[in-house]
Formats: structure tokens, sequence, C-alpha cells
């Protein structure tokens, strides 16, 4: 009798919240094609991603919502297919809070394109010349936004529990493997290549990355917002290294590549201010890491990185965008390797109508002379169903940032459903 | 066959009967009409749903629905897109300060971020419309304030074609609208839009609601006269004067 009544209480609660609760299924199907520059063909994949999601509760503001993906992709160009969760979080409204608790993305920052404090999440870096906002994976989080409307203060905390690497750069990307600096014992000879030691943190308490930012609603011009953030992370992008492995023969070894995931300490700070004639964004991030004084190879050394960007609407209904972008890392003890970067965004987008719109960016590094050139066209065939022709080239000497891509330069072509 | 002579007289007295009602009027100024539309009743705040219809000059058209909130005479609004699914989510955020600025932002769900708007940057289409992120900020507003009203003719109804030139620091775009404004319901009719000189847009309302003691536009058509396009906008599902949340008018509820 008590399981009896217990079960009708159940069924009746659940009826009363799925009475309230709204659901929602869409979607994307997405086939992409791509050709570079020296004939083979990176890309032919076709990808699927279903969401479902809503609200709980009742009115214009409702008590909570909710969203889950699952994304399928197959590549035919790399033989690779694979079926995961992507974004799956639920966000409970508490009064002034925000409680969001889930695998989610995160975004900190301002600026475009380049977003130093944008560190929270893992990246796709497959392609590292896609849109950096298409690169970021959803990771599980639990994050509390806190609104106080009064004052004009909104406070971010974010906890990410468990460490997850970001996909490193297809096999085609990524620079030559060398020995590097190691410095050979007499008669010792390297006669391969060990396994890559991949050090990824263990999920453990002392792994556990944190975050919390304040923004200031400035109430100045046309709206302006200031930031300060703090970051206790680790590097999703492994700093390489190498050692060598001894072998059953002695004088002989092997070398192994090891990744290692920085611990690092970030303070940003970032502000917008929109006037009449242009948006002006700014963000700049310092990390410290575990090596301030730069004695240890298999950790990267504290550097810092700041964009300066102003966005400007032409009368001829054209915006674009020009930012500034200085990237430093600071010498290993003893050596004279600072690295010090001077880059140029220069972006421009116009919507020659309803379902045309063209793009282009133009990344150049004045310290090496390489650079990127992006024209991208859209074009919706009808609502939902748009069209993507993207072209990226890459210049530069050999060794350079970008030059080292040169025969990557490829056009990509998709077709997206949106349901 | 022959109309009958008494017929004919009756007919004649109720065109002469009519002429004097045909042409009295009831404002002689520019200000006089404007403050007559100013002070037409317009609801406290209003929600609806629009479906906004967007025609190429070849014929081909796509649509977008959405949901808006507006309150303070259209000084707070909210919109926020339904439909399609590739832009589903996206919203719309503008506020006017008491300085007379106005904020606006928008938030891009794909990017999951919100963007200010620059004054310059209010001429863009709003979402590949004809209209424009100011067209749409302005859309619920009753009247122009940051405008100079000159009455330029009176066309039998009345109907007043008033021209509107931005006052010194006006957030404005434009350089002159000129106004069709019915006196029966002191709600223009049709608005044209001129910059640097020449005629660019022009924005008709064909039809109106009455909810409550208020008139409302139920269809708005903008057209691009260069270009071609037109984008209807039909709102539907009114309700007023519900006391909208102030929360509703934030970056917070825009994402939400």
């Amino acid at each position: 009798m008590r399981r009896i009544v217990a079960t009708l209480l159940l069924l009746a609660l659940v009826g009363q919240s799925a009475a309230q609760t709204t659901f929602q299924l869409g979607g994307e199907t997405r086939a992409t094609f791509g050709v570079a520059v020296d004939g083979t063909l990176p890309v032919a994949s076709a990808g699927l991603t279903l969401r479902v999601s809503g609200d709980v509760g009742s009115g214009v503001l409702p008590d909570a919502s909710y969203e889950a993906e699952l994304v399928a992709r197959y590549d035919a160009a790399t033989g690779s297919a694979d079926v995961h969760l992507g974004k799956a979080f639920a966000t409970v409204y508490l009064g002034d809070t925000d409680l969001i608790v889930g695998q989610q993305i995160a975004f900190w920052g301002t600026t475009d394109a380049v977003n130093p404090e944008d560190v929270l999440n893992p990246r796709d870096l497959s392609y590292p010349a896609a849109d950096p906002s298409e690169q970021r994976i959803p990771t599980p989080m639990i994050r509390a936004i806190v609104h106080d409307r009064a004052d004009g203060v909104k406070l971010d905390f974010v906890l990410v529990p468990v460490f997850r690497a970001s996909e490193p750069p297809a096999a085609r990307w990524q620079p030559a493997a060398a020995a590097g600096d190691l410095q050979l014992p007499a008669g010792v000879v390297i006669v391969g290549q060990a396994s890559t030691l991949d050090e990824v943190p263990a999920a453990e308490l002392g792994n556990v990355q944190f975050g919390a930012r304040a923004t200031l609603d400035l109430g100045v011009l046309s709206g302006g917002e200031a930031s300060l953030a703090y970051v206790h992370g680790i590097r999703t992008t492994p700093t390489v290294s190498a050692q060598l492995v001894p072998t059953q023969t002695p004088g002989q070894v092997l070398l192994q590549p090891v990744l290692s995931y920085d611990r690092y300490d970030l303070v940003g700070a970032d502000a917008s201010v929109a006037t009449d004639w242009a948006v002006f964004r700014g963000e700049a991030a310092y990390t410290f890491t575990h090596d301030p004084a730069g004695t240890d190879p298999a950790i990267g050394n504290p550097g810092f990185q700041a964009v300066l960007e102003v966005e400007h609407t032409f009368d001829s209904g054209a915006s674009g965008t020009l930012e500034g972008i200085v990237e430093h890392t600071n010498a290993d003890q003893g050596q004279d390797n600072a690295v010090t970067a001077v880059s140029a965004l220069a972006t421009i987008h116009y919507e020659a109508s309803a379902r045309l719109t063209a793009e282009a960016a133009w990344l150049h590094d004045f310290s090496d002379g390489s650079g990127m050139l992006r024209p991208r066209m859209t074009y919706t065939f009808a609502d939902g169903v748009r069209g993507e022709a993207d072209l990226a080239v890459f210049y530069g000497r050999d060794g350079s940032r970008y030059g080292a891509w040169r025969d990557n330069s490829q056009l990509r072509l998709s077709l997206v459903y949106a349901f | 066959m022959p109309r009958h002579p008494l017929l004919s007289f009756l007919a004649a007295l109720v065109v002469i009967a009519g002429l004097p009602c045909a042409l009295a009027q009831k404002y002689s100024t520019a200000d006089q009409v404007m403050d007559a539309v100013d002070a037409r009743p317009v609801p406290a705040d209003l929600v609806s749903t629009m479906t906004m219809t967007i025609t190429a000059k070849s014929g081909q058209s796509l649509t977008r629905s959405m949901d808006i909130w507006s309150a303070g005479d259209g000084d707070r609004q909210v919109i926020k897109f339904t439909a399609p699914a590739d832009i589903k989510g996206s919203g719309f955020l503008s506020i006017t300060m008491p300085d007379g600025a106005t904020q606006s932002m928008i938030y891009l769900p794909a990017l999951d971020r919100t963007r200010r708007i620059a004054g310059s940057q209010k001429q863009e289409a709003f979402f590949g419309s004809d209209f424009s992120y100011e067209d749409i900020s302005d859309l619920q507003s009753g009247t122009r304030k940051d405008y100079v009203s000159e009455l330029l003719k009176v066309e039998p109804g009345p109907v007043y074609v008033v021209q509107s030139t931005p006052k010194a620091g006006a957030e404005t775009s434009y350089q002159k609208l000129v106004l069709e404004i019915p006196e029966a319901t002191l709600l223009p009719r049709r608005i044209e839009f001129y910059r640097n000189g020449a005629l660019l847009k022009v924005m008709t309302i064909g039809e109106t609601t009455k909810v409550g003691d208020y008139v409302l536009p139920s269809e708005l058509r903008m057209e691009t006269v260069a270009r071609g396009s037109s984008t209807t906008i039909r709102q539907s599902d009114f309700a007023v004067d519900k006391a909208i949340p102030d929360e509703v008018f934030s970056e917070r509820f825009l994402r939400r």
C-alpha cells in the first residue's frame, strides 16, 4: 500500500513538473568539403547535432532552463568518426543569481577573435585556422553569475572540477619534431622515438581549476563596462619537451616527446565603450606559471597578451574592426630567447542582401612578416539553409608563424541546415 | 438609362455637404499635429509577437519570427528571435537613458556573447532586413522626440504631410523624414526616410489593431528604394499594460 501511495505521489509530482516544462527539439546538419593548394583534401565531413532545450516554470521569467546536445561527425578525408555529448547543462535562476551546472561554454573577454582571458574551455585545434568561437569545447563546470542591477555589478564564478586538454592540431599543422636543445652525453646516440608521454592532470582535488570575474557597468556614452578576472588553472595546450629513454643497448636512447600542462594563475582586465562613432574594446592578461625564472623546460614561461580593438560602421553599411595584438613570453633563465610578437588584425563585414554576407579578415604578424588572409561568403538559400565558402591563405617565409602553413592554404565549402 | 433628377440632386447635396468636413482640419501647424500624435494614448508597456518577411527585388523571401517586449513609450525594448533555427535565441536590447543617449546591444548565442552597438552601427540592417537597428529601436515610440517638424501640406482626409529634421546632437542617421499623418488616427501611415539628400527608405503602416483604448500598428512595410527590397513586419498577440518586470530589460534576460 505504501508503495502504491508513493508511486501515485511521484506520478503527481512528475505530472505537475511536466505541465510547467517546455520542451524543444532542434539541431543542425553540416557537410563540409575542403581542398588545399597542395592538392590534398583536408576535410570531407558530414555532421549532425541534435539539441533539446527548454524552460521549467511559467511566465516570462522561468525558474530554470536546460539544454543538451548530441554531436555525431564523420570525416572521410581522415577516416575519423565520433559521437559525443556537446553542451549539456541546466541553469537555475535563484533571485539575482544564475547557477549553471553541466558541460558548458563560458566565454570571458570582450574583444573579437583574440581573447587573452578566454581560457576556461579547451579548444578543438584540429583546424587551427577555424573561427575561434567555433573551437571552444564544452567542458563540465559549475558556474554562478550574480547580477546586482542596482549597482551595475556582475560577478561570475567558475569551478572546473576535471581537466580536459584541447584537441591537438591535425598532423599537417604540426611543426616537424626536433630534438631541440637536448644535451646528449658523449657516446650516446638517438636511435628512434618513443611514444609520446602525455601527462594529462588526473581528476583530483589538486587539479580543480577556478576563476572569478567582476564586471562594472560604466554607464558612460552609449554604454560601456570594465572587468577584472582571475583564473587559477591548467593550460589546455601542452608545453612540449623531450626526454631520453634508455634502450637495452648501452649508448642508444629513444627520444620521447613529453606533453605537460602548466599550472598558471592568470590576471586579466578588459573594457569596452560604445560611442556615436565606434565601439572601443581592450583586453589584456598576464599569466604567471610555476616556473617564473624560466629554468624548467617542461613548464612554460610567464607572459602576457594584450589586444586593443576599434569597430566602426561605414556609411555603405559595411562594418570593420581593427585590432592591435601584443604577445610576450619571458625568456628562459640566462637566455636571450624572450618572444615578443606584434600583430594586427583587420576585418570587414558586409551584408550585401538578406541572403548574401561577405566577410574578410587579414592577420599580419609584424615580428616575422607572416600572416593569413580569410575571405568568406555566406549565402542563405532558404530559412535555416545556408552555404559557406571559406578561404584561408597563409603567407610568410619558411619557419615563420604562418609561413609554415603555406601549403595548408585551403578552400572549404559547407552546406548547413539548421532545424 | 438617365438618372432621376432627384437622385442627382441628393448626390450633389451629399458631396457638397461632405466637402467642408473633408477640408476642415483641426491643426494648422506641425507642432500641433505632432503634439496630437504625442497625446494619442499609448500603452505603458507592450508584449507582442512579430513575423518579419524579407523580400528581395527578385521576389524571393526569408522569414524571421520574434517576441518583443517594450515599455516607456519604446524607451526600453527587448526583441528575441524564435525562428528560423539558425538565428533562434539571438536578441536585441535597446534602452534610452534619462540623458537621451541610447544604449543598445545584441546577443548572439552562437558566440555566447553580447555586443554593444555604437551610434554608427545603428544604421546597419537589423538581422538582414530593410529595417535598421535605429528603425527597430524607434518602432514602438509614439513620436520622434529628436526632430523639428514643419507642415508641408494638408491632403484631403485631412492628412497632414509633415517634414521632420533632426535637432543638433540627435541620435539619428537620417537627414530628414517626411510623414503622412491622417487626422482620424494620428498614426503615421507613411514615412519617407532621407539620407545624403536622397530618399533611402519608405515605411508604410498597412493595418492597425485596436487593443483596449489603443490603436496599434499590426502591419508595417519598409522598402529600400534603391535596392528594391522590402520587409514586412506583422505584429500579433498584443498584450498591453501588463507591468513587465524591470528585469526583462536587461542583458541577463537577453541571454536567458
